[in-house]
């Protein structure tokens, strides 16, 4: 009965490729040896088309010099990470059944920066109502530009939850897998820096005047960045069969809805703990195995408050070690949590858990074990993502060790 | 046997009415829903004339909002949540009579939710200065305004999740609805499409005629612009509460295809089937999202013929109705669950004469009676994506 089950039971999901772009490191390795010294991204913006920002600081991703105009920079960011995790896996160009590999990716603005050139130029024209700047007559297809790219013609789609879009797109490419109808997905984030994004931080007085500081007593918002990264998901039959290197296994993950408003978090944090809890369940976790909390920690005033008190509801007064890269990579929107599910898998994969960047002195009201002034090494065999998006989405995934697939929880 | 997927509440709102009874008495009529419109707002450059599928005006209000909340969505998030609670209603659910809010999770497809707010920022903060864009704009902008306003409008507690993939948005909006109920990870799931006209689809539009859905002198699409919003629960959990069941969801497939142009609209309609167990000489109806483009159209006829040859009905709702962007899929999902409620195929607008280059599909001008069976909608973009949906009676 119970080998029966293990044979009929769902797909397990694991991750067997890796590939980011970030503002502290454009490949693997680069990224998590700034992680782990706590190098940050952040500054002032350097790019030549940069002049149009309504925002003097930004996390750029460096020595990437695709233009904002007509979507290039982000579908190159997109492919990039997708092509880089793919050959990670083995995998550099599709051979098998190409209905059976599928991409799914997260964003906030989808490759609305590639209308900005025009519209720019349109509303700062003399003009403004001419017809002197036709613009581009759509934003391009991300996904497509990336499942073209590697052959990966089955289930393919973006997937939006604002700043939790990176986790959601996790989510649902774990639930293709496991439903069967794939048997290896590419998944994760990617946005640009964008000057709609600038306004719309700016707007809700989130934009922070020198460094995001999570956790901090002195934080004062967030500063805008861009990257992309991806993760091969397979089954792990799947990536058993054709021998593939397991980095880690997707273990559990869930969403939530505040459904209380558009931009502030629940103030008791519902959808954040429920989220966190669902997540757990969904793995066959108890929260008290849970090593490490990679945490949305945005440097707002109350989004870190908030998700610290949703910690301790979940975890007890004796949280597991928590960190937030954003004090490091400024706020990579869509593909935020993308990125840090990659860091929770070098967590595991090393034992190390990065510090959060620019944290000075822990706000009395964030009482939780914030990692901070360097690295901490320890045993991390569970690894919690967390990531919260306004409209009150939030999304959470698990991670765990390798050596657990295949053996009783 | 693993739970089935079933739609226990539909609501829309489409260029031919506020309602599915009146879009679907309007597509009986041989009604079309077409008007010129003018991209006049100064949000993109040129100034795009087009004529197009747009939504009438009408829509019966719902007393679940506030003044205040109104003032602050945009025409997405708004339609939406009006039709979301019509749909709801439409369930049996209300007040008092309700599932678990944490257990109430909510989908949305869209292709391009969000753009005309994400422009109006643009304007506001290039035109007055970052510092005048309205707080409630700025979020407005985003892919998942719409259903993060759905929630909150109906409570929905449960999971919460945007996808995008073009005309088959909605296609994966009700894959994630059916996974979550399969799986457990909700009661009952608001799945809703939308997308509305805005200057770059009016633009692109600007050269299209009438459509004319597999016709030989096909020439693109007008733009549409439509919501739905479906509730989807457990079919047994729907009946054990008494729930008129409209539709159960045998199978779906959506996949992206695209490869050297090639459409994934065979394969796609073959999995569907494949999943709901069903013959392809067993279907009573296809509905096609054929709204007059070259590529797409073809691709269609070419899937539909060598499933089911030229026998069975098909009809596209979109020769009346325009190309429906994201929601275009759940339109179809929507209408041809009243065409298996009332046995009835609707006809096909504008086709015109037929293209001898494509095989023969069974449309018609005028309504039909369909025999029992279950219903395959299909959906294709240009991109060359495609997705089935497999639809049947309780």
């Amino acid at each position: 009965m119970a080998a029966m089950a293990a044979q009929t039971g769902p797909a397990r999901v694991v991750v067997t490729g890796l590939g980011v772009l970030t503002p502290i490191g454009t490949t693997v390795a680069g990224f998590w040896d700034a992680a782990v010294r706590g190098v940050v991204g952040t500054g002032p913006l350097t790019r030549p088309d940069a002049a149009d920002f309504p925002a003097a600081l930004a996390g750029e991703v460096a020595g990437f010099d695709a233009p904002r105009a007509g979507g290039e920079r982000s579908l190159a960011l997109a492919r990039a990470a997708a092509a880089a995790a793919a050959a990670d896996a083995g995998i550099h160009r599709w051979t098998g059944d190409p209905y059976r590999a599928g991409v799914c990716l997260g964003t906030l603005l989808g490759s609305r920066a590639g209308l900005e050139p025009a519209v720019t130029g349109f509303h700062r024209a003399a003009d403004a109502h001419g017809a002197p700047y036709p613009g581009p007559r759509a934003a391009p297809d991300l996904t497509d530009a990336v499942a073209r790219e590697l052959g990966f013609l089955g289930p393919g789609l973006a997937v939006a939850t604002a700043c939790a879009s990176g986790n959601s797109a996790l989510a649902h490419a774990a639930d293709t897998i496991r439903a069967g109808r794939a048997d290896v997905m590419i998944a994760g984030g990617v946005d640009e820096l964008s000057s709609g994004i600038m306004m719309m931080f700016s707007s809700l007085r989130s934009l922070a005047p020198d460094f995001l500081r999570p956790f901090d007593r002195d934080r004062a918002g967030l500063i805008v960045s861009e990257g992309a990264a991806a993760l091969v998901l397979e089954s792990y039959e799947h990536a058993r069969r054709r021998g593939a290197h397991v980095h880690a296994e997707l273990a559990g993950w869930a969403s939530a809805s505040d459904a209380h408003h558009m931009t502030a978090p629940h103030p008791q944090g519902s959808g954040a703990r429920r989220s966190m809890l669902r997540a757990l369940k969904s793995a066959g976790i108890s929260p008290d195995r849970v090593d490490h909390v990679s945490a949305h920690g945005t440097g707002t005033p109350s989004n870190d408050r908030v998700e610290a008190q949703a910690l301790r509801e979940v975890f007890g007064p004796r949280t597991p070690a928590v960190t937030s890269l954003k004090g490091a990579l400024g706020h990579t929107q869509g593909a935020a949590s993308a990125i840090e599910a990659v860091a929770c898998v070098l967590a595991l994969r090393d034992g190390v858990v990065p510090p959060t960047a620019n944290l000075v002195e822990l706000d009395p009201e964030c009482d939780v074990d914030v990692v901070r002034g360097r690295a901490r090494e320890m045993p991390v065999r569970v690894a919690v993502n967390n990531a919260f998006g306004f409209g009150g989405n939030t999304a959470c995934t698990v991670f765990t060790r390798p050596s657990t697939a295949g053996s009783a929880r | 046997m693993s739970p089935t997927a079933a739609v226990t509440g539909i609501a829309l709102a489409s260029p031919l009415g506020g309602s599915l009874d009146a879009t679907w008495e309007a597509l009986l009529a041989g009604r079309t829903g077409f008007t010129p419109c003018t991209a006049t707002d100064g949000l993109y450059p040129g100034d795009a004339k087009a004529t197009a599928g747009a939504l009438a005006d009408d829509l019966p209000d719902v007393p679940a909002f506030g003044r205040k909340r109104l003032r602050a969505l945009s025409r997405e998030s708004l339609l939406v949540s009006r039709v979301g609670m019509l749909a709801w209603q439409d369930a049996g659910f209300g007040p008092g009579k309700a599932p678990d809010p944490e257990e109430t999770a909510v989908v949305l497809g869209t292709a391009a939710g969000g753009l005309t707010g994400y422009l109006q920022v643009m304007r506001d903060g290039l035109t007055l200065g970052p510092e005048l864009v309205s707080p409630y704009a700025g979020p407005q902008g985003s892919l998942n305004a719409a259903a993060s306003d759905l929630s909150i409008a109906a409570g929905a507690q449960g999971s919460i999740v945007t996808v995008t993939a073009g005309r088959c948005s909605g296609a994966h909006a009700l894959t994630v609805a059916a996974d979550y109920v399969r799986t457990g990870q909700a009661q009952a799931v608001l799945v809703a499409a939308v997308d509305v006209l805005d200057p770059l689809r009016l633009a692109a539009g600007e050269r299209a005629g009438t459509p004319r859905p597999f016709g030989a002198d096909r020439a693109g699409a007008p733009p549409g612009e439509a919501a739905v919003v479906l509730v989807v629960e457990d079919a047994a959990r729907a009946r054990a509460r008494g729930a008129r069941v409209h539709a159960e969801i045998a199978g779906v497939s959506a996949l992206r295809g695209g490869a050297d142009g090639a459409s994934a609209a065979a394969p796609a309609f073959a999995a569907a089937l494949a999943e709901a167990g069903v013959a392809a000489g067993d279907l009573s109806l296809v509905c096609s999202s054929a709204a007059g483009d070259p590529l797409t159209d073809r691709a269609e006829a070419f899937a539909v013929h060598g499933a089911v040859g030229s026998g069975t009905p098909v009809h596209s709702p979109f020769g009346a109705l325009g190309d429906c962007a994201g929601a275009t899929a759940l339109l179809q999902v929507a209408l041809t669950a009243r065409a298996l409620a009332d046995r009835c195929a609707p006809p096909t607008a504008g086709r015109g004469a037929a293209d001898p280059d494509l095989p023969a599909v069974a449309i018609s001008d005028g309504p039909r009676d369909l025999a029992g069976g279950p219903a395959l909608v299909l959906t294709t973009d240009t991109y060359g994506q495609a997705s089935a949906v497999v639809l049947r009676t309780p």
